[in-house]
């Protein structure tokens, strides 16, 4: 195959859900920003840039059992996984944190592995330290050329030292906007999901959870295959609004902000996210709003797309009633309210209201405008409830992360149709299926969807 | 502070000298690299660094078996250890991080990791605290420790505590019973260092050690022989170089206990010896 010298830049592109604003009316709508990796990578067969991992392991008390087997056999798949010039640093915790490798090129993997099998659970849970000295292997030694990543395997029962779950989401964002990302493994039963999902968010890495080794595989192989085909990353988005215009990014933790990071674009592949526009009556509609992203390619260099600037025809109260929302916009705006509405109903199951957080998602099944993904994680998660009520809440919890990775072939119109079913094509690779369900459940909801299918 | 581009290391790659000198090498170094003269390290530092690791353990002289001779090796540690410990590192991290380089093909790797780490990333600035960044680092913290490791570095190192290194091997019970058994032969005596060199010599005769074990073990051993004489009697030798005709070797024993008579006197005649050197040839 012949490698190109140089892959096209992803395609930054706006979507509004209407194609024109009521003249001398203030308006409040969404629009959906769209970033298209339009190559494929540069060679099928290249070798992923290097990868710098720690992998950071909770051996406290409430670990043992599966669930530190668990974290051992899943570190022990990930060290064997790992290209020859990968680095790995290896962490255990509990009370202390010891150093079970640093940071180095092994080659001698097994000898490595042979010394995890000693490890057993006791003690307290130093979460934050232990994800700090996996953090500590790797910044010394973060470059353009590679990637940094902690895998933090932990139920998350954080007890001792910094517990405050916004303040360690806080560190773990100042360092991964300094070239250190963080994945989360929840293990076990009763892992603290809210911490991990604000950490990986923070981390700019994957959250996955699991009870066994080979509930996490799918999860690894994701992310070493988005790592492995990067386009662009370490991606964030930007957006501003123009007179009169007050704009908002929807954060995958339900909050809203001018910039929100999207993590990583692989190749031939899109990120999508929906923007919040609140556009008064006095405004400029040839400048409504300028979105940009920022991300660093394979060689480190940091690429800036954009600015890309939305504006939109002035149209008479007739004209304006008579425009159709974009149905494909209408559905990317409805799964992102579904994943808030399951963040919202997650809160209420966490505040011990299960009854009240069942009913909501009942009802939530029910509304109309639910695209094919939503509707199948609310019926999926009704289901499970009954035999797993604990892995059901964990299941709400991960549902809300919207917007994964999507396949460049499948365009805006298609992706969010109610009745597209690509989330369940067990055919694509891992990183283009989107879930509705994780860790243990995950081959049950599949199952389930393949018999509704057929 | 970091190292500069044009501050390669210039060393003739057959250079060799004694902990001292070593010093001195590394000082100038780092004073043209724009190191404050006190970032530098002196010769206790030296060997502070050999005990704990940091530094490869020197070469025996030749002629002089009681000389210890480093050489571009241990400069290059000694850079990196100095600079990397500057900015927060502890010994601990920097040993268990660099401790496999070692050779002609550690130098090499030594050189690339001085480039790499000549100034620190951004993540590191947020993770290590630099002395320098530190709010309580008064001068007087800062005074000794840049020059020789703390009192409480050496205390801990005289009673043994800082074997307590997480060391990766470590995890498994067979260290771990290891490490009981190398602190008992230690444990509050004066001449438990060589003790432990016995220790760690029977240790090491043990068929089941895993190859970090015997390693740990064999840089245990020669520590505690270096530190001390096989006889057990206390003793230090320190080689003063007053210029490059000048060098005064200092023996500190446990019978080395002078009188501020017998002080004057040793002056006084060292005064006469160096009026009445006669430099030509």
């Amino acid at each position: 195959m012949t490698q190109p010298t140089q892959s096209p830049a992803p395609a930054l592109s706006i979507h509004p859900l209407k194609s024109g604003l009521p003249q001398g009316k203030p308006l409040t709508t969404k629009a959906l920003i769209r970033l298209v990796s339009t190559s494929e990578s540069p060679s099928q067969n290249a070798p992923r840039p290097p990868l710098d991992l720690a992998i950071v392991i909770d051996r406290s008390g409430s670990m043992s059992g599966g669930s530190i087997a668990a974290a051992l056999g899943s570190a022990k798949n990930l060290i064997r996984g790992l290209q020859a010039t990968d680095r790995v640093a290896v962490v255990v915790f509990n009370q202390h944190v010891q150093v079970v490798q640093a940071l180095a090129q092994l080659a001698d993997r097994e000898s490595l592995i042979q010394r995890l099998d000693g490890i057993r659970a006791e003690g307290n849970t130093a979460l934050f330290a232990g994800w700090e000295e996996g953090a500590k292997q790797l910044a010394p030694f973060t470059s353009p050329q590679r990637t940094s990543r902690v895998i933090l395997l932990t139920d998350g029962q954080a007890n001792q030292g910094l517990t405050d779950e916004n303040a360690i989401a806080a560190k773990v964002r100042e360092l991964a906007k300094a070239g250190v990302t963080t994945s989360t493994v929840g293990l076990g039963q009763g892992f603290n999901e809210t911490l991990l999902a604000k950490i990986s968010d923070a981390g700019e890495g994957q959250a996955h959870f699991g009870q066994r080794p080979e509930d996490l595989e799918e999860g690894f192989a994701e992310e070493f295959l988005i790592l492995s085909t990067a386009h662009l990353r370490q991606i964030e988005l930007r957006v501003s609004g123009g007179n009169g215009v007050v704009a908002k990014l929807l954060r995958r933790d339900g909050t809203r902000e001018a910039t929100t990071r999207l993590g990583t674009l692989a190749f031939g592949t899109s990120l999508d996210a929906i923007v919040e526009l609140d556009i008064g009556s006095e405004r400029q509609a040839s400048g409504l709003i300028s979105v940009t992203a920022t991300g660093k390619d394979a060689s480190g260099a940091v690429i800036t797309l954009g600015p890309v600037v939305l504006s939109l025809p002035e149209l008479d109260a007739a004209a304006w009633a008579a425009l159709t929302p974009d149905a494909a916009v209408a559905g990317a705006v409805a799964e992102s309210d579904f994943a808030d509405e399951f963040l919202r109903i997650h809160k209420l199951a966490e505040l011990g209201n299960v009854r009240e957080a069942l009913a909501a998602l009942r009802e939530l099944r029910q509304r109309p405008g639910a695209t094919a993904w939503a509707e199948r994680t609310a019926k999926y998660i009704i289901g499970l409830a009954d035999d797993d009520l604990a892995g059901a809440i964990k299941e709400l919890s991960y549902s809300s992360r919207a917007f994964r990775t999507r396949s460049k072939n499948i365009n805006v119109a298609e992706a969010y149709s109610p009745t597209h079913s690509y989330m369940v094509d067990a055919s694509l690779p891992a990183h283009l299926s989107k879930k509705v369900g994780m860790g243990r459940n995950r081959k049950r909801a599949l199952e389930e969807n393949e018999g509704e299918t057929k | 502070m970091g190292l500069t581009p044009a501050a390669r290391i210039t060393l003739p790659p057959d250079w060799h000298g004694t902990a001292e000198e070593l010093a001195v090498k590394a000082n100038e170094y780092l004073e043209a690299c724009g190191f404050d003269a006190k970032f530098g390290g002196s010769e206790r530092l030296v060997r502070y660094y050999v005990t704990r690791g940091a530094l490869t353990a020197p070469d025996k002289d030749d002629i002089d078996r009681r000389k210890a001779v480093f050489g571009p090796l241990q400069f290059r540690q000694l850079i990196l250890t100095r600079l990397l410990a500057e900015r927060g590192w502890d010994i601990d991290r920097i040993v268990d991080q660099f401790q496999t380089l070692n050779g002609p093909k550690g130098e090499r790797e030594l050189d690339a990791l001085l480039n790499q780490l000549a100034e620190p990333t951004q993540a590191e600035k947020l993770l290590f605290k630099s002395r320098r960044d530190r709010p309580d680092s008064s001068v007087e913290d800062e005074k000794p420790s840049y020059a020789s490791p703390s009192v409480n570095e050496l205390e801990e190192f005289r009673s043994g505590k800082h074997f307590h290194v997480t060391h990766s091997s470590q995890m498994a019970d067979t260290r771990e019973s290891l490490t009981r058994r190398i602190l008992k032969s230690v444990r509050g005596e004066e001449a438990g260092l060589d003790r432990l060199a016995q220790t760690a010599e029977k240790l090491l005769k043990e068929a089941s050690l895993a190859p970090a074990e015997a390693e740990a073990l064999k840089e245990i051993a020669v520590m505690a022989r270096l530190a001390f004489r096989q006889d057990g009697k206390k003793e230090r030798w320190t080689r003063v170089k007053l210029a490059p005709w000048c060098e005064v070797n200092i023996r500190v024993g446990s019978d080395s206990q002078l009188s501020e008579s017998q002080k004057a006197h040793i002056i006084r005649e060292f005064k006469q010896l160096i009026e009445d050197y006669d430099s030509t040839l």
